[in-house]
């Protein structure tokens, strides 16, 4: 079967994901780059993760990003007493029925945010895992779909590491994009300034898309054409992270995976039902980076940040692109 | 369009750099064979177990330790004894190398040993080169630098991988077996033994890039080509004869060609079929009809074939060679034509210069050592030569008379007085000779032990009706006499008898060979008082078409006799042996249409051999002019040819536009040029979109797709065009065509927009970006 589909399947997704567009750009301002990427991140059906300094707009994004299409939102703060089942849900007995009730944890939304996610414990943070991964939930046998879509925001803060459990490599794996909120530009900052709005529960955003909208979209990228030569330029960044000799370890065959996925939602995101190398390049720094680990571990997360920004830019400019 | 190239992993390296090593190996011991180095046990060992190893890389890991230990130092002892042994350093020395070759071969190697094969290898290869001129062997030095190359460039990827640090330890922990330092590399070639050559030869056959191999193949040719013309353009100048290498390997006859011919030897030399010599004549139609190039004159009847006497070789042959000769005069009778005769004479036949007979003019193409000996009309190198020897002739007689003036004014004075023959040469100045005038006694004596053998010559020498008419007259008889009992085979049964075997023969109704009826005719005249001797060299040859060239073959080896003829004052060709023609005819030239014609693919071989001779190994100076000449001549004739080809065609073209121009001429020249015209358009609008979409229905990969190609080289135009400043009104226009290619650069097929539009509106688009930048 061909993956081509039709030019008014195409028309019809750009008018709603620009409409999303709009809808966000409006609540977060002057961060167009981070929103198409979390638009990106929402079509391919992945996880964020946000690493940035504490009062940058991580939460506002998710807020706004669930209000703009109806969906349930939550919010998890971890901390280091968190159990997994403050996250996932809790059997009780119910005396009334005389049985136990599956009781939904806020994993059970569309958009889960789940700050600072380091901080807590890494049983805690592992029974994020099957979620992220299947979108279900397992508790005493009885497994519970969550909401579709379904997307996590983690954040985590990159300088203080005190008190914290560094996300394993697995599960750093499963978030398709880490990226950066960064602070606004003067003009934008002022803006912010300037509005009434006090937290994110302040924000009036109706909703533009449907979860059938998304899901659709979600649908419709998988089938994002990718001529051969892109695939073999995905393959060879790949690679060419495996044999860099600043990495401990190159990019999994997930990764690779991950970055075709992205591509292909940005192409979408971009009108084309085709995938073009630049939307490799622009995607290779957000999906591949926190995937790898440098082998002389830096000082702080920024550093490392840093040097495989450099690194991955170096093979970005060796490897040369299909023309 | 880029690809993604897998590449080899450093077990694949290793194995694929053990496998150039044996085959560099292999390579370079073979190319011994071209010298007279007797390393036969040597060559015998490495021609087996280096493929042996080199397949089964498992056996190299499993050598015992001790053998590593020993292997140095027995090798050394060796060399030792050899030297004791034989006191020639170089074939020693060539032992040697072969000896630690076949162990770095057999042993597990480490980049250094590599580094260190390539250079043994080297050594071999360059000593060869020194000796040899065969043109097998620079096919065989062309494989081997592409293999040493390629082992080279392994190397080099197996020292990128580990990230340039060594493969093999400065200190290894085994003295004599390479280990590897690093633990991550020892774990990448780990098992790299097990190799499978089947799935490597797939796996350098996936990773091969062909742009890189055709460059690198370029690349090398260009270096060839380079050397070549550097060859051809160098002045000329030869270092073989003054180096001391080739004086360090002596060099035994292999054929029978010398100084003492028993009956059979020339028998034995024409089962040979290899080349011995090849002619390169100016011109062809000089060829004799049957050509005979004499090598050796034998004058002693020994009893079982005929010898150069202590007599003749202390009066004709000179003792004292001549060094560094490049150019000889000789006896010729400097005839009118100017025909040159060019002798490529292979190695291992003689010591002794195959010549048609006298020559004006000799010249070799390096100075050479030479011994000449102007009576006997021959040339004599010092020893037998290990390499082709090229020399020129000129002003050759191959007509098969040789005069001898001296000769002839010594056997008048023998023949008017009797006892010049007996005197000794001491006592010649009383009797008012200057000079021993019994020269001619050596080709007179028969040499035959029993009385009643020289009674038999003589009563067949009365029934033949003696020599009183002259020399060449005796010799048709009695050559005439021995056909007439004899016929000619190359197998004699002669019954064990008393007597002499050549009178028995002569007796019997026997067939014999061209020995024993060259020999009956020299016993013959012998007896009737007629000087004659044996000579020994080829007869005949073959045209070559492809090389145009005469290739005599060791088959071609004869014996004949020359027989004195008084009035005459000439040395006489006689040949006795039936199918030849006994006495030459006057006229004897019939070109190279009377010889043989060599076809198939050894005259093909044999052309590009004697090419090869002509103007490579034998290139001297005046061949370097020769071809610059021919080649300035070639490129003027050429360029003549074409400006009078083009003038004729505008002349043409000028009668044709004057000639009258009536209605019909008018609309078929007007039907030609709309025609053409249309065929333009048609083909722009429609046929090359149409072969475009055909094409790329057809092609089976992006990467050969034509409307893909051509995308990205309007993109890549686009791109180009818009680095520099982009006027506001040709954005838009810019941004539609390059959202449209970039659809066909990398879109699916189904979503394709007509590709001749798209590119039409590209081409549109930039010249609307050159429009509106003039604009401005």
């Amino acid at each position: 079967m061909s993956d081509f589909f039709s030019a008014p399947q195409v028309t019809a997704a750009r008018e709603t994901l620009q409409k999303l567009r709009m809808c966000m750009r409006a609540t977060i301002k002057g961060k167009d780059n981070v929103i198409d990427h979390v638009l990106t991140a929402l079509i391919s059906g992945g996880h964020v993760l946000i690493e940035d300094l504490p009062g940058v707009g991580k939460t506002t994004l998710a807020y706004a990003l669930a209000r703009s299409m109806d969906c349930a939102f939550s919010r998890v703060q971890f901390t280091s007493d968190l159990l997994p089942s403050d996250v996932t849900g809790v059997a009780i007995y119910d005396e009334t029925i005389k049985e136990f009730v599956f009781k939904k944890g806020p994993v059970f939304a569309n958009i889960v945010l789940a700050d600072e996610i380091n901080r807590a414990t890494p049983k805690t943070q592992s029974s994020l895992l099957e979620v992220m991964d299947r979108g279900k939930v397992t508790v005493d046998g009885q497994t519970h779909a969550v909401g579709a879509p379904f997307m996590v925001f983690a954040t985590q803060n990159p300088v203080d590491y005190e008190g914290t459990f560094p996300l394993p490599e697995s599960q750093m794996d499963r978030f398709l994009m880490r990226l950066h909120m960064g602070y606004p530009q003067p003009a934008d900052e002022l803006e912010i300034l300037r509005s009434a709005r006090n937290g994110y529960d302040a924000i009036a955003v109706s909703s533009v898309v449907s979860r059938s909208d998304i899901l659709q979209l979600q649908s419709l990228a998988g089938h994002v054409f990718i001529e051969d030569s892109v695939l073999d330029y995905i393959l060879r960044l790949v690679a060419a992270t495996r044999t860099e000799a600043e990495f401990r370890a190159g990019v999994s065959v997930r990764g690779g995976l991950a970055l075709k996925h992205a591509a292909q939602a940005r192409a979408l995101l971009e009108g084309r039902d085709f995938v073009v190398p630049e939307d490799v390049q622009s995607l290779a720094g957000p999906v591949l980076a926190h995937r790898l680990t440098l082998v002389r571990p830096a000082a702080d997360g920024v550093e490392e940040r840093r040097l495989v920004a450099a690194a991955l830019k170096r093979i970005l400019s060796a490897i040369p692109s299909p023309a | 369009m880029e690809t993604l190239r897998p590449q080899l992993n450093l077990s694949e390296l290793r194995q694929l750099r053990w496998f150039l090593g044996g085959l560099i190996g292999l390579l370079s011991a073979w190319t011994v064979f071209y010298m007279e180095v007797d390393a036969l046990v040597v060559l015998g060992v490495i021609t087996v177990a280096v493929p042996v190893f080199t397949l089964f890389p498992r056996l190299s890991i499993a050598l015992p330790q001790v053998f590593h230990l020993l292997a140095f130092p027995v090798i050394v002892v060796l060399f030792a004894l050899d030297i004791w042994a034989t006191r020639e350093p170089l074939p020693a020395m060539i032992r040697l190398d072969l000896m630690l070759l076949c162990y770095r071969c057999i042993a597990p190697r480490g980049r250094r040993e590599d580094l260190q094969l390539i250079l043994l290898a080297l050594f071999v290869v360059v000593v060869t080169g020194v000796f040899t001129v065969s043109i097998a062997f620079v096919a065989q030095i062309l494989l081997f630098t592409g293999a040493a190359l390629s082992l080279l460039l392994a190397v080099t990827l197996s020292d990128g991988r580990t990230g340039g640090g060594p493969i093999s330890p400065a200190k290894p922990a085994r003295r004599f077996l390479p280990q590897l330092s690093a633990a991550p590399v020892a774990a990448a070639e780990a098992g790299w033994e097990r190799v499978s050559w089947f799935e490597l030869f797939g796996r350098l056959r996936a990773v091969a890039d062909l742009r890189v191999v055709a460059l690198g193949a370029g690349l090398f040719g260009g270096v060839v080509a380079l050397s070549v013309v550097l060859f051809l353009a160098l002045p000329r100048f030869e270092i073989s004869n003054d180096f001391f290498l080739d004086r360090l390997i002596t060099k035994s006859t292999r054929t029978g060609f010398s100084d003492n011919v028993t009956f059979q030897d020339v028998v034995n030399i024409q089962q040979d079929t290899s080349v011995a010599l090849m002619i390169d004549v100016s011109d062809p139609d000089m060829i004799p009809a049957e050509p005979y190039w004499r090598m050796l004159v034998l004058d002693e009847y020994s009893g079982n074939g005929f010898r150069v006497s202590q007599g003749l070789r202390n009066t004709f042959l000179s003792s004292r060679e001549k060094m560094h000769v490049h150019t000889t005069r000789g006896w010729g009778r400097n005839r009118e034509d100017r025909a040159t005769w060019v002798m490529y004479f292979q190695p291992g036949v003689s010591k002794y210069l195959p010549l048609g007979g006298a020559f004006t003019r000799l010249t070799f193409g390096e100075p050479q050592a030479l011994l000449q000996s102007t009576p006997l009309r021959l040339a004599q190198l010092p020893v037998e030569p290990a390499k082709m020897v090229a020399y020129r002739v000129e002003g050759m007689d191959t007509d098969g008379v040789l005069r001898d003036r001296d000769f002839a004014r010594d056997r008048r004075i023998r023949v008017s007085d009797p006892r010049a023959s007996f005197m000794p040469p001491e006592r010649m100045a009383d009797f008012g000779y200057e000079e021993p005038p019994a020269r001619d006694v050596t080709f007179l004596e028969l040499g035959l032990e029993r009385p009643e053998d020289v009674a038999q010559l003589e009563k067949w020498v009365e029934e033949l009706g003696g020599a009183g008419d002259g020399g060449a007259e005796f010799a048709r008889r009695a050559a005439t006499w021995l056909q007439s009992r004899h016929s000619y085979s190359l197998s004699m049964r002669l019954e064990e008898a008393e007597g002499d075997p050549l009178i028995r023969w002569m007796k019997s109704s026997q067939p014999g060979h061209c020995e024993l009826f060259a020999g009956g005719l020299v016993m013959l005249a012998r007896a009737a008082g007629v000087p004659a001797r044996l000579v020994t060299g080829f007869k005949g040859g073959a045209w070559n078409p492809v090389s145009g060239s005469i290739t005599v073959r060791n088959s071609d080896a004869h014996a004949w006799t020359e027989i004195w003829d008084d009035d005459m004052a000439s040395w006489l060709r006689a040949d006795a042996t039936p199918g030849s023609q006994i006495t030459p005819t006057p006229s004897p030239t019939s070109g190279f249409r009377g010889l043989e014609f060599e076809s198939g693919w050894s005259a093909r071989f044999d052309g590009l051999r004697v090419f090869w001779y002509r103007r490579i190994v034998n290139f001297d100076q005046d061949s370097q002019l020769e071809l610059l000449r021919g080649t300035k001549d070639r490129v003027r004739a050429m360029l003549q040819s074409v400006r009078t080809a083009v003038e004729e065609k505008l002349r043409a073209f000028a009668n044709w536009v004057r000639s009258p121009w009536d209605v019909p001429r008018v609309a078929a020249v007007a039907t030609v040029l709309f025609g053409g015209v249309g065929l333009v358009w048609f083909w722009k609008r429609v046929g090359r979109a149409w072969w475009m979409g055909w094409r790329s229905r057809r092609s089976d990969s992006h990467r050969r797709d034509p409307v893909r190609i051509e995308a990205s080289r309007w993109l890549a135009r686009l791109e180009r065009a818009e680095r520099a400043h982009v006027p506001v009104e040709a954005r838009e226009a810019m941004r539609a065509a390059r959202a449209r290619l970039l659809r066909l650069r990398f879109g699916a097929r189904e979503g394709w927009p007509p590709p001749a539009a798209v590119f039409r509106q590209a081409k549109h688009a930039v010249r609307e970006l050159a429009r509106a930048r003039a604009r401005r």
